[in-house]
């Protein structure tokens, strides 16, 4: 299996104060990992690194092989796509001018949109179910509808990497599966990678072929859910009493937070 | 999207008729009336001398100036509300008009008095004002050691205050000079001339060309500004670009014509109501309905006083405002119903 990221020695800090200290892991293409940690351990941070948001990341992040300081904006754009945990846009934009925006990696200053073009934002929009909003303006869609045009526009960027921060934490329980359903279909079908933050740890073991554990800056564990998804490892993690069943339906592990 | 193409393509033909209308009664009102049928002889054929002088080098490049100033407020507005995500941001947000007025205050207060190509050495020093201003933002943001969108505009919204409290200053030193200070930030198109236009037409047509290339950018930032990086736009570069264009414009306009609000403000929103927010539609329909909003404004601020004028700067928000609540009001309850 190729990696088509590899984190290694990564270390950031911000004046002093250590966000992210010297992990190291490598993902798989076509698979789906989940971080999971409490706040503060440098989730965020580590998304924040992987787009270029920081600096000072030479030597440890690798796209495809390729260090992460050698690429343009719009380079990085092709490789990786991002979902944030919400958006927030006051303007009166459709559906299809948000996903359209995907495309601008892909496309030179003076260069129309082209056929091309039009036709991988409606597959995207097909894909995540939104084809029906292309004319409907954001501000007038539900979080669920919202999140999932989002995703649309992440898929058509053609990324082979999609970056996920807490993308469901904001919404309802249907809408929480729809959107994972949707970016897991994508790793199955599409040989999508996907890197998500999530707070539930049920929906990670679900969903996730490998989780990463964070806490404190620091790689806690990582490897196939059933394998780390362990009472002890949870609970010095975060410092709560947990205790670990058997999943009826999927066999795997599932926790029930037992601190009442 | 179709239907906002549909949308767009009507409001265009609407803005060029309205245009085309406003102009023809722009040219034949003024200080010597002249039918409509007279001035647009005058303009296309051989008129009467007297008349097609009076158009040819009165009405006429105030009538251009207007169109093209108008249209660059539209388009500079337009472009800071998403810049910046901000509704009420207007051309002037950055205190590049407060610093052009503090230039402008130390001219008349100097006495320059240095034409160059047209321009006053009053609307050299103003422009060299909204130049600085703009230079001192940058630097301020850059020795904060962020260029974010907050920043720059918090700068800004501190330098006008700053510029205002100098401009304040002078008034109270050089009571004598007050009087002429304040008729300059009214904003006044009496002094337009084909000369001055040589200078403003490039700066403006080159701005808005530069500007709309960065139409798909500005969409990706007003979505937010991490966001829009996430999707390959290079938000450091494109907003610092559209700063410096923008500046260059408004300076020029501003130099030349003084501080006219509100049409920056109100123009795009009313566009937003209609067509989107989508900056391919808005910055052209922008340009138009700018244009055609401020001649209508200067017409009126000829006529109703003749053979004296109003100021610009007070007519367009005067009339401006209520419309713009108007059609507030309306599209709300548009919204609840529908």
């Amino acid at each position: 299996m190729s990696n088509i990221m590899k984190i290694q020695n990564l270390t950031i800090d911000y004046n002093g104060i250590v966000a992210i200290d010297n992990m190291s892991f490598k993902l798989e293409k076509g698979k789906f990992y989940s971080i999971i940690g409490p706040n503060g351990a440098g989730k965020s941070t580590l998304l924040k690194a992987i787009t270029k948001n920081l600096h000072n990341t030479k030597d440890s992040i690798f796209i495809e092989g390729i260090d992460l300081k050698d690429f343009k904006i719009k380079d990085l754009a092709k490789k990786i796509s991002m979902v944030p945990q919400e958006t927030s846009i006051d303007f009166d934009l459709l559906g299809e001018e948000i996903v359209l925006m995907g495309r601008i990696p892909h496309l030179k200053r003076l260069e129309k949109e082209g056929s091309k073009d039009m036709e991988i934002v409606k597959n995207s929009m097909i894909k995540t179910n939104t084809y029906h909003l292309k004319n409907r303006s954001v501000t007038k869609m539900s979080g669920g509808e919202k999140q999932r045009i989002i995703v649309a526009r992440a898929l058509a960027q053609e990324a082979g990497i999609m970056l996920l921060d807490e993308p469901v934490s904001q919404l309802d329980l249907h809408n929480q599966i729809e959107i994972m359903n949707i970016v897991r279909e994508l790793v199955d079908k599409e040989g999508l990678t996907a890197l998500c933050v999530l707070h539930d740890i049920n929906l990670a073991v679900n969903y996730s072929d490998e989780i990463i554990i964070m806490k404190e800056g620091k790689l806690v564990s990582s490897g196939l859910p059933k394998e780390i998804i362990k009472q002890n490892i949870l609970e010095d993690t975060y410092g709560i009493k947990v205790e670990i069943i058997d999943n009826p339906v999927t066999k795997k592990p599932f926790i029930i937070h037992v601190n009442i | 999207m179709e239907e906002g193409k549909r949308k767009g393509r009507k409001l265009t033909i609407i803005g060029f008729l309205l245009l085309s209308i406003s102009i023809a009664i722009g040219i034949s009102l003024g200080g010597a009336d002249m039918s409509i049928i007279e001035s647009l002889k005058a303009l296309f054929l051989q008129g009467d001398t007297s008349q097609e002088k009076i158009i040819w080098v009165i009405r006429l490049p105030r009538i251009v100036t207007a169109l093209v100033t108008g249209g660059g407020l539209a388009i500079v507005g337009a472009v800071f509300q998403g810049l910046f995500r901000n509704p009420m941001a207007d051309p002037f947000v950055l205190g590049i008009s407060s610093g052009a007025a503090l230039g402008a205050t130390i001219a008349i207060i100097l006495g320059v008095s240095i034409p160059i190509i047209g321009f006053t050495g009053i609307s050299i020093f103003a422009f060299g004002g909204a130049l600085l201003t703009m230079a001192s933002i940058f630097i301020i943001a850059r020795a904060r050691g962020s260029l974010d969108s907050n920043t720059l505009l918090l700068s800004g919204v501190a330098l006008n205050f700053f510029a205002s409290s100098i401009i304040y200053l002078f008034m109270f030193l050089r009571y004598d000079k007050m009087k002429q200070i304040i008729m300059w930030t009214f904003g006044s198109f009496s002094t337009s001339s084909w000369e001055k236009l040589n200078i403003i037409i490039p700066i403006v047509t080159i701005g808005m060309i530069i500007l709309r290339l960065f139409a798909r950018d500005l969409n990706g930032i007003m979505t937010g500004e991490t966001q829009a990086k996430s999707f390959g736009v290079d938000v450091n570069t494109s907003r610092n670009t559209i700063i410096l264009v923008s500046t260059f414009m408004i300076g020029v306009l501003v130099a030349s014509s003084g501080i006219i609000g509100f049409v920056g403000l109100m123009i795009p929103h009313l566009l937003r109501l209609v067509v989107g927010a989508d900056f391919k539609k808005l910055l052209p329909l922008s340009f138009l309905y700018g244009s055609v909003f401020l001649l209508i404004c200067d017409t009126i601020s000829r006529v109703v006083v003749k053979p004296s004028e109003l100021p610009i700067g007070a007519i367009t928000a005067f009339f401006g405002a209520p419309f713009f609540i108007f059609l507030l009001i309306r599209k709300k309850r548009d919204e609840n119903y529908v």
